[in-house]
């Protein structure tokens, strides 16, 4: 935990824009600390994008019928948001021992399973309390 | 109906697991009043369970379903620290019963613990009793089904009875041990036990989106034990067995595995507040 005791001039927020290439020349000041400020939005931005574009919203209803749809696809690597709404009179759990997952959900209340990084295959999911529920996940 | 059974057996057997180690302690190491408070904890949680599965339009739904499932998390997370901490405390209790020094170990049992006993009954019972009690709340509200739903609802209970009579005849099992490997074995178990809610902890952050799982799954073990099957219900029970875990479960196990043990070795090296003379006893 030595740099801890460092003078605060070591510090990354005291690095100018000159240090990164990318002073225009002139040297101001102002310029300096606009570039800076730009930087970070910038690199902000692109992290919530990335974030954002990353995740993909998939939704999923139970219904006294079964799961509605009963094949999901989506594509494989990023970050799925899996939103299971039930829309039955009783509890339900949406359970998949191939995706490692369980999750409890009241009457007409929706709830969102996250996944990530799954590679390409077909996932099976059930409801636990009504194992005749079935569905699968296909990943592409 | 025997699907329902089957459910109910699953849902019931780690809790009946964690209550049967309890009272199996207590009953080899002669704690009558530390089993009373068990069962007090146990049925207290029962009633909690049943309140909160009926109340379940009302306020469990308020919570709304993150924390909800935040709320289960808290409550595992909870369990694993009481029963760590009795684990470690068995430990260093098992060696003054073995010094034979029970009217002491009575006295340190009467301090404070029994309230942990009853602690950890009513966390391990309570957490699955209330899946369980929504398992069979639906059940009994739902109509037209094929089977009527009191042969369901009674399906259920027999499926939950099946389950203490798989964690009595486990502990009967163990019947033949010494009291020495007893603790010694009771208390491995417990930690496992521990360790497996503690993923399962883990794994419900996960699903909401609050930990990453770093690798989805790490092995397949699914070719050897099925999750669903009795087997598997077992392992899941005694040492939150996955077939396809993540490596963040993974390595929450085994590192929380190793710490544990390095705890109760500590624990059994630490000297016993008691007269010298009983380490001498002990040992023989």
């Amino acid at each position: 935990m030595r740099w801890l005791g460092r003078d605060s001039a070591d510090f990354p927020d005291k690095i100018a824009a000159s240090d990164l290439a990318l002073d225009t020349g002139t040297g101001c000041r102002l310029c300096e600390i606009e570039m800076r400020f730009q930087l970070s939005v910038g690199l902000v931005l692109m992290l919530a994008t990335a974030a954002l574009a990353d995740e993909v919203t998939v939704a999923l209803a139970v219904r006294d019928g079964g799961f509605e749809p009963t094949q999901i696809k989506t594509p494989s690597g990023g970050k799925i948001r899996l939103e299971v709404s039930n829309e039955t009179a009783s509890a339900i759990e949406f359970e998949s021992f191939e995706l490692n997952r369980e999750r409890v959900i009241q009457p007409g209340q929706k709830a969102a399973v996250y996944l990530s990084g799954l590679s390409a295959g077909k996932y099976e999911f059930f409801d636990d309390f009504h194992p005749e529920r079935k569905g699968v996940l296909v990943v592409e | 109906m025997v699907e329902t059974a089957l459910i109910m057996w699953r849902e019931t057997l780690e809790a009946a697991l964690i209550v049967g180690i309890l009272l199996a302690y207590l009953g080899r190491s002669g704690h009558r009043a530390g089993m009373r408070w068990v069962w007090f904890g146990a049925g207290a949680a029962v009633l909690a369970a049943v309140a909160c599965g009926a109340a379940s339009g009302g306020v469990v739904s308020a919570l709304g379903p993150d924390a909800q499932e935040l709320l289960q998390a808290a409550i595992v997370f909870g369990a694993v620290g009481v029963v760590s901490w009795m684990v470690v405390w068995m430990t260093r209790h098992g060696q003054e019963i073995r010094g034979e020094l029970h009217r002491k170990a009575d006295r340190a049992l009467a301090g404070g613990r029994l309230a942990g006993l009853a602690a950890i009954a009513f966390v391990a019972v309570f957490r699955e009793g209330v899946e369980t009690v929504l398992f069979l709340w639906g059940i009994a509200m739902e109509r037209g089904g094929s089977v009527p739903v009191a042969s369901l609802v009674g399906a259920g209970i027999v499926g939950a009875l099946l389950a203490v009579a798989t964690a009595w005849l486990f502990f009967r099992g163990f019947a033949f041990l010494r009291l020495e490997t007893f603790f010694r074995v009771t208390g491995v178990l417990l930690l496992l036990i521990a360790a497996g809610l503690l993923t399962s902890g883990v794994n419900k952050l996960i699903g909401l989106g609050y930990l990453p799982p770093l690798v989805p799954q790490v092995w397949n073990t699914s070719w050897l034990v099925r999750d669903g099957s009795p087997v598997g219900a077992i392992l899941s029970a005694l040492i939150g067995y996955r077939s396809r875990p993540s490596l963040l479960e993974v390595l929450v196990f085994v590192t929380y595995v190793p710490m544990m043990m390095w705890a109760l070795r500590r624990a059994v090296g630490v000297e016993p507040r008691y007269p010298s003379g009983s380490r001498a006893t002990s040992a023989a």
